[in-house]
C-alpha cells in the first residue's frame, strides 16, 4: 500500500515569524501545534505548503504575498521540508522562493534532483518537479491540497463537493501507479511492445526482441545453409532422378524376375501339354493301328484257318527233299538188306563144337582103333588126323565166321541205317499232316498243299509281324522303350488287348496330365510386366538383360553424381544444428513472450481493477463524507446525495433534502458540515492511496464541545492512516479534550529576527 | 570379452542457453567431464571408444574445445584404446568447415558417405568398426552400402541417425533416417547409435530383435527437457549371447526431475525451499513443477533464486493456483484496488476456457498483487 506522507522537519527562512526549524514527531495521532493568535501557526502551514507548491507569480496577489514573506532579517526567502514520502523514503525538498528553484534530495541515498519549481511554468523541469512531487506527496497542485486535506484558516468556507475532488483521484492511488510502473518495468525488460497500447516504445530491445533478432539472424543463417543445399539442388535432382530411375528399373527388374518364373513355368506346362498332346495323338494312333492290325490278323487268320493237324510244317519242302532221299536210301538199304539176308542163308558158319567133336571123334576113333588094334599108330594117326581135321575145321570155321561177321556187319549197318532213317523219317514226318499217307506219289499233291499252306502262313505271318510291329510300336509309344513283341502267336491277341488297355489307360493319364497342367497354368495367373514386354520368357529375359544393363549404367551415373555432390559439400553450417538452436530460442522466446503477456495481463488487470475501483469514486466520496457528517453531527445531517453531478449534491437535514451549498444550518452546524466534507474527502483520497498530511487550522472554531470531541475522535481515526496536524489557539478546548500540544508557538517567537536555532519546544508525544 | 565405451551427442561447445546464467558454468562442466574420458576408459577397462556423432555442437568449435578433445583422444590412443568417431548432423563432415579436417588425436573418423571399415586388433580379439559420414543431402541410401566383411572378430556399426522415435526423424533431408527394417537387415554384433538424446538400450527397440542397437543418450543434459542421468554406456560383447549394455552417468550435474511439488501445505517460501531441498540428490540440479493452492503469494523467481544459490541451478515451473486461496478471499472482500484486482482476476480466470490463458491470468494476478505490494 502507498505509505502515508509525513512532514518530518521544516527549516524555514520564511516571513516575519521565522527562521526556525521544526521537528515534527512521527506517530499515529494528531500532532497539535498550538499558539496564540499571531504566533505564526498559519504562516507555518503556509510555509510548509508553499515550500512544496511555490507561488504563482503571474497572479498579483501571489506576488504580493511572496514579497511579504521575505524574512525581515534580509535573508533570502527559503525553506526546506523533510518528508516521509509515499514511496517510503525520506526526502528533503528545498525551495528558494525568489527564483523558484527547488531541490529534491533523498535523505536515505544519493539521489538529488534540482530544477524549476515554478507552479505556473510548463517547461520540462517544472513538469518533472510536479511529477516527482506527485510521486512523493500524492498531489502536485496546491489547489488540490488546499481543497481537500489542507484546511487553512478561513478556507473552510470554500469547501465544495466538486468534480475536482474526483479528478484529484485520477492522479491518486500512488501504489497503483507504482504497481503499473513496476509491471511496466518488468515488461519493458522483456519486450519493447506496448504494454497498454499507449506511449512510445523504447528503443532498447527487450528479451523478446533480442530473441527475435537472434532467431531472425539464425533463420538467415539457416536460409544460407539451406541455400547451399539449393545450389546443390540440380545435382541432387540429378541424383534423385537417377535414384528414381534406378528404383524404377529395380522395380521393373523385380517384376521381370518375378514374372520369369511363372512364365517359364507356363512355358513348361504348355510344353508339357504339347508333349502330352503328342503323346496322346501317338497313343491314339498306336491304338488305332493296333486295333486295325489286330483286326487284320484276325481276318487273315480266320481266312486261312487250317486245322492244326493239317498244317504243314514250314520246312515241309526241305523235309520232303530229305524224305525223298531217305526213301531212296531206304530202298537201297532194303535191297542190300535183302541181298545180305539172302547171302547170309548160304554161307552158314559151322558150329564151333563141330571141329573138336570131329577131332575128338577121329581121335577117339584112332584111340579105339589103336586099342583095338592095339597099336598106337591108329591112335596117333587118328589123333593126327583128328588134329588136322579139327584144325581144318577150325580154320574153316574161322573163315566162315569171318565171312559171316562181314555179312552180319553189313546187315547190321544196313539195319542200323534203316533204323536211323526210319527214325529220321519219322522225325521228318512229325507234324506233317497225314504223314502216313505221304508217299512219293502224293508228294506233288502234298507240295501243292504245303505251298497253299505256306502262302496262307505267310499272310498270317505278315499279319502277325505287322501286329507284332504294331505291338512294339505301341509298347514303345507307351513306355518310350523298345518293347518285346507279343511272343507266341497265341498271345498276340492278348498282348494286343493288353496294350490296347494300356493305351486307354495311358490316354486317360495324358488327359489328366493335360488337365492338371491347364489348372496349373490358370493358377499362375497374369504376369504384371513392364509395358512393351511380351509375356514370353524370351522377351522377358531379353528385357531383363536390357534393364540390368541400364540399371548398371544408372548406378554408375548416380555414383558419379553423388561423388560430385559430396565434393560440393553442404555449406558452412549444419541446418540441423541451426534448427535445433532456433527451436531452443523459439521455445525460450515463447516463454519470454508468455511472460511478457503475463505482465501485460497483470498491467491490464491492475488498470481494469483500478478503473473499476474508480467507477465507484463518487459513491465512495459521498459515502465517506456522509460518514463524517453522521459522526460529526450525531446523525442530524446527512447523508449527502448527488443523483447527478457532485455540483448538484444535496444533504438531508432531518430527513429532508436541502442544498449543500446553502443549507438552513447554524454557522456552527455549517462549519461542522464543511469539516465533515473535508474529512470525508480526505478519507476518500486516503483510500485511493493519496495520503498527504492533513492540516487543519483552527478546526474547533465555532464548534461546541461535543462536536469538538467528535471532531477530535475523527481526527484521531484519520491520524491512523495519515499524518494529521492540527493548529489551534484554543487552549481551553485542548484542555477539555485532554490533549497537550506537540509544538507550541509563542507570541515571543513571532516576528523575531533571531537565528534559526530558536527551535520551539517540542514536547514528546 | 570385448568391452566398448559408447557415447554420443556430447555437443561440446553447446550454448546451454536454457540454463540462463548457469550456461557458461555448464559448458565448462561439460568440457571438464569430457576430459575425464581417458580416466573412464581406464577405469572401465574398455578396449575401444565409440563416439556416435555430434561430438561438437557446431562445425567450427572453439580452439580450446577442439584441443581438449584432441588431447583426450591422444591419451586414449596412447593407452591402446582406439577411438572411432562418426560426425553428426551438428558437426557434419560434409560442411565446408568441420572439426575433422585435421587429425583429432589419432581418432579414426569416418569421413566417407558410404560405409567403410576400420579394423583393429584388441586384447579381446579383432574389432571391425563400420561407419559412415552421411551427407545430409542424402537419406537412407547409404544404409544399403553396408556389407559385413567375412573376417573373424566382432563387427560393430557406428551411426548417427534417427530411428522413427527420434525427434529428428521428421526433419527429412538433414537427418539420416534409420528405418528399423533397414537396420534389422544389417548383419553386425552391435549397432552403436547416436542422435536421440534419451538412453535407449537394445531391449527397448521394439520390433528389432537383431542386431542389438543402442542409443546412449546425450552425454549431459543440454536443455531442461533432458532430465535424469546422462552419460555413456559400457558394452560387453561376448562370443556368445547378446551384448550387455550398462548406462553410467557423466560427471556433469544431472537435472533431477522432482515432478510435482505441492506447495499448498507450505506456509512460506522457506518451507518450499526446504521441502524441495530434502528431495534433491547430491550434485543434481532440481527441476520441479509447483502445484497446489498456496496461501501465500508464491514467487517462483524468488524460489528459483534461492534454490539456484543452494544447488547451482534450479528450474521451477509454476503450476500452482493461488487465485482460489483463502488469503485472496480476504483481499477480495476489501474495497481496494487490490480487492478489485482479485475479484476481476478471479472472474477472468474462471471464465477462461483455455488452460494456457488461464495460467497466464493466474500468474498475472500474482504479479499484479506483488506490484501492489500485497504480501
Amino acid at each position: 500500500m502507498t505509505r502515508r506522507v509525513r512532514f518530518l522537519r521544516a527549516d524555514l527562512a520564511y516571513g516575519c515569524h521565522f527562521p526556525a526549524a521544526f521537528e515534527i514527531p512521527e506517530r499515529d495521532a494528531p500532532i497539535i501545534v498550538a499558539g496564540p493568535n499571531g504566533s505564526g501557526k498559519s504562516t507555518l502551514v503556509e510555509a510548509l505548503v508553499r515550500t512544496l507548491f511555490g507561488f504563482d507569480r503571474r497572479q498579483p496577489h501571489e506576488r504580493d504575498r511572496l514579497s511579504s514573506r521575505v524574512p525581515w532579517a534580509g535573508e533570502r526567502c527559503r525553506a526546506s521540508v523533510e518528508i516521509g514520502g509515499a514511496d517510503g523514503r525520506r526526502w528533503r525538498i528545498t525551495r528558494t522562493f525568489e527564483d523558484d528553484r527547488v531541490e529534491i534530495a533523498a535523505l536515505d541515498g544519493d539521489e538529488t534532483w534540482a530544477g524549476d519549481g515554478n507552479p505556473a511554468a510548463v517547461n520540462q523541469e517544472a513538469v518533472e518537479y510536479r511529477r516527482r512531487l506527485a510521486a512523493l506527496f500524492g498531489l502536485s497542485e496546491m489547489d488540490h491540497y488546499e481543497s481537500t486535506a489542507c484546511i487553512a484558516q478561513g478556507r473552510l468556507l470554500d469547501t465544495r463537493l466538486r468534480e475536482e475532488l474526483l479528478q484529484i483521484e485520477t492522479g491518486g492511488y500512488g501504489n497503483v501507479d507504482e504497481a503499473l510502473v513496476r509491471v511496466s518495468d518488468e515488461h519493458r525488460r522483456l519486450t519493447t511492445r506496448q504494454i497498454d497500447g499507449t506511449g512510445q516504445s523504447r528503443r532498447k530491445p527487450g528479451r523478446v526482441e533480442a530473441l527475435d533478432a537472434e532467431i531472425t539472424r539464425l533463420k538467415t543463417r539457416l536460409r544460407s545453409a539451406e541455400a547451399v543445399l539449393t545450389w546443390r539442388a540440380p545435382l541432387e535432382q540429378e541424383v534423385d532422378e537417377l535414384r528414381a530411375s534406378a528404383r524404377e528399373l529395380d522395380g521393373e527388374i523385380g517384376r521381370l524376375e518375378q514374372a520369369l518364373g511363372p512364365l517359364n513355368g507356363r512355358r513348361a506346362l504348355e510344353s508339357r501339354i504339347e508333349t502330352c498332346l503328342v503323346r496322346q495323338a501317338a497313343i491314339e494312333k498306336a491304338r488305332q493301328r493296333l486295333e486295325r492290325v489286330a483286326r487284320q490278323l484276325r481276318e487273315v487268320e480266320e481266312a486261312v484257318a487250317i486245322p492244326l493237324e493239317e498244317r504243314y510244317p514250314p520246312d515241309f519242302l526241305e523235309r520232303v527233299g530229305r524224305i525223298e532221299w531217305m526213301w531212296g536210301r531206304q530202298s537201297v538199304l532194303r535191297s542190300n538188306r535183302d541181298r545180305l539176308k539172302e547171302e547170309g542163308g548160304e554161307a552158314g558158319v559151322p558150329r564151333p563144337w563141330i571141329a573138336p567133336v570131329v577131332a575128338t571123334a577121329m581121335a577117339a576113333t584112332g584111340a579105339v582103333t589103336a586099342l583095338i588094334l592095339g597099336s598106337i599108330v591108329p591112335a596117333v594117326v587118328g589123333a593126327a588126323f583128328a588134329l588136322v581135321v579139327g584144325s581144318a575145321l577150325v580154320i574153316h570155321r574161322a573163315g566162315a565166321g569171318r565171312r559171316k561177321d562181314v555179312s552180319l556187319q553189313q546187315k547190321r549197318a544196313v539195319y542200323e541205317e534203316l533204323d536211323r532213317l526210319a527214325e529220321e523219317l519219322s522225325r521228318e514226318l512229325e507234324g506233317v499232316p497225314r504223314a502216313k499217307t505221304l508217299s512219293p506219289a502224293s508228294l506233288d499233291e502234298r507240295r501243292h498243299a504245303f505251298e497253299a499252306q505256306r502262302q496262307a502262313a505267310e499272310k498270317v505271318g505278315a499279319a502277325r509281324a505287322a501286329l507284332e510291329e504294331e505291338l512294339r510300336d505301341a509298347a514303345r509309344t507307351l513306355t518310350d522303350e523298345p518293347a518285346t513283341a507279343g511272343g507266341a502267336s497265341a498271345n498276340l491277341a492278348d498282348a494286343a488287348a493288353e496294350l490296347l488297355s494300356r493305351c486307354a489307360a495311358a490316354a486317360e493319364a495324358v488327359r489328366t496330365d493335360i488337365a492338371r497342367a491347364r489348372i496349373e497354368i490358370d493358377a499362375l495367373g497374369e504376369c504384371r510386366l513392364p509395358a512393351g514386354v511380351d509375356p514370353v520368357p524370351e522377351a522377358v529375359e531379353s528385357a531383363l538383360a536390357e534393364r540390368r544393363a541400364a540399371r548398371r549404367g544408372v548406378e554408375a551415373k548416380a555414383r558419379a553424381a553423388e561423388t560430385r555432390l559430396l565434393q560440393e559439400g553442404t555449406g558452412h553450417e549444419s541446418p540441423v544444428a541451426l534448427r535445433d538452436e532456433i527451436d531452443a530460442l523459439e521455445a525460450d522466446r515463447a516463454e519470454v513472450d508468455r511472460e511478457a503477456r503475463v505482465y501485460e495481463c497483470a498491467h491490464a488487470l491492475i488498470r481494469d481493477a483500478y478503473r473499476e475501483f474508480r467507477e465507484h469514486d463518487q459513491e465512495r466520496l459521498l459515502g465517506a463524507v456522509s460518514r463524517s457528517l453522521r459522526d460529526l453531527t450525531g446523525g442530524a445531517i446527512g447523508p449527502i446525495e448527488a443523483p447527478g453531478s457532485l455540483a448538484d449534491a444535496g444533504v438531508r437535514l432531518h430527513g429532508r433534502p436541502v442544498p449543500l451549498a446553502s443549507p438552513p444550518l447554524s454557522y456552527g452546524e455549517f462549519h461542522a458540515a464543511l469539516l465533515a466534507v473535508r474529512l470525508g474527502a480526505s478519507d476518500f483520497h486516503a483510500r485511493s492511496g493519496i495520503r498527504p498530511p492533513m492540516i487543519v487550522d483552527e478546526p474547533f472554531a465555532y464548534l461546541d464541545l461535543d462536536r469538538a470531541r467528535e471532531l477530535w475522535r475523527l481526527l484521531r481515526e484519520a491520524a491512523r492512516e495519515r499524518q494529521v496536524i492540527v493548529l489551534t489557539q484554543e487552549a481551553l478546548t485542548l484542555e477539555a479534550l485532554g490533549v497537550a500540544p506537540d509544538i507550541e508557538l509563542s507570541a515571543a517567537l513571532s516576528r523575531s529576527a533571531g537565528p534559526a536555532d530558536t527551535s520551539p519546544s517540542v514536547p514528546g508525544p | 570379452m570385448l568391452r566398448l565405451l559408447h557415447l554420443a551427442d556430447v555437443h561440446l561447445g553447446a550454448s546451454m542457453s536454457s540454463f540462463g546464467d548457469a550456461a557458461e558454468a555448464r559448458r565448462r562442466s561439460l568440457l571438464d567431464a569430457f576430459r575425464e574420458l581417458p580416466g573412464i576408459a581406464r577405469r572401465e577397462d574398455v578396449h575401444a571408444v565409440l563416439i556416435a556423432g555430434d561430438l561438437f555442437d557446431r562445425p567450427e568449435p572453439e580452439t580450446e574445445v577442439r584441443a581438449a578433445v584432441a588431447e583426450a583422444f591422444a591419451r586414449l590412443a596412447a593407452e591402446g584404446r582406439p577411438v572411432f568417431v562418426v560426425p553428426g548432423n551438428h558437426d557434419s563432415s560434409t560442411l565446408h568447415h568441420h572439426p575433422y579436417t585435421e587429425p583429432l588425436g589419432g581418432a579414426r573418423v569416418f569421413l566417407c558417405p558410404t560405409f567403410e571399415r576400420h579394423s583393429v586388433e584388441t586384447a579381446a580379439g579383432p574389432l571391425h568398426v563400420y561407419g559412415l559420414a552421411y551427407d545430409m543431402g542424402r537419406e537412407d541410401a547409404p544404409l544399403t552400402t553396408y556389407a559385413r566383411a567375412d573376417l573373424p572378430g566382432r563387427h560393430v556399426v557406428l551411426l548417427h541417425g534417427s530411428a522413427d522415435f527420434s525427434p529428428h526423424w521428421e526433419i527429412g533431408r538433414n537427418a539420416l533416417r534409420l528405418p528399423l527394417d533397414a537396420v534389422a537387415r544389417m548383419d553386425c554384433d552391435y549397432l552403436a547409435l547416436g542422435d536421440y538424446h534419451g538412453f535407449r538400450p537394445p531391449a527397448r527397440f521394439a520390433g528389432l530383435a537383431s542386431p542389438a542397437a543402442c542409443y546412449p543418450g546425450s552425454f549431459a543434459a543440454l536443455d531442461l527437457t533432458e532430465t535424469g542421468p546422462r552419460g555413456y554406456v559400457i558394452v560387453e560383447l561376448d562370443t556368445q549371447g547378446p551384448p550387455r549394455v550398462s548406462h553410467h552417468a557423466s560427471s556433469v550435474p544431472a537435472l533431477q526431475d522432482l515432478g510435482d511439488v505441492d506447495v499448498g501445505a507450505a506456509a512460506d517460501h522457506d518451507e518450499v525451499v526446504r521441502r524441495i531441498g530434502e528431495r534433491v540428490e547430491p550434485g543434481a540440479h532440481p527441476v520441479a513443477r509447483l502445484v497446489g493452492v498456496p496461501d501465500f503469494a508464491l514467487d517462483v523467481e524468488f524460489l528459483t533464486h534461492r534454490l539456484s544459490e543452494r544447488f547451482g541451478f534450479a528450474r521451477l515451473t509454476d503450476a500452482s493456483t493461488f487465485y482460489p486461496s483463502a488469503r485472496l478471499d480476504r483481499i477480495a472482500a476489501e474495497d481496494t484496488v487490490a480487492g478489485h484486482t482479485v475479484r476481476l482476476a478471479r472472474g477472468r480466470i474462471e471464465s477462461e476456457p483455455d488452460p494456457d490463458e488461464k495460467a497466464i491470468a493466474e500468474r498475472a494476478l500474482r504479479i499484479a498483487l506483488r506490484a501492489l505490494e500485497v504480501t
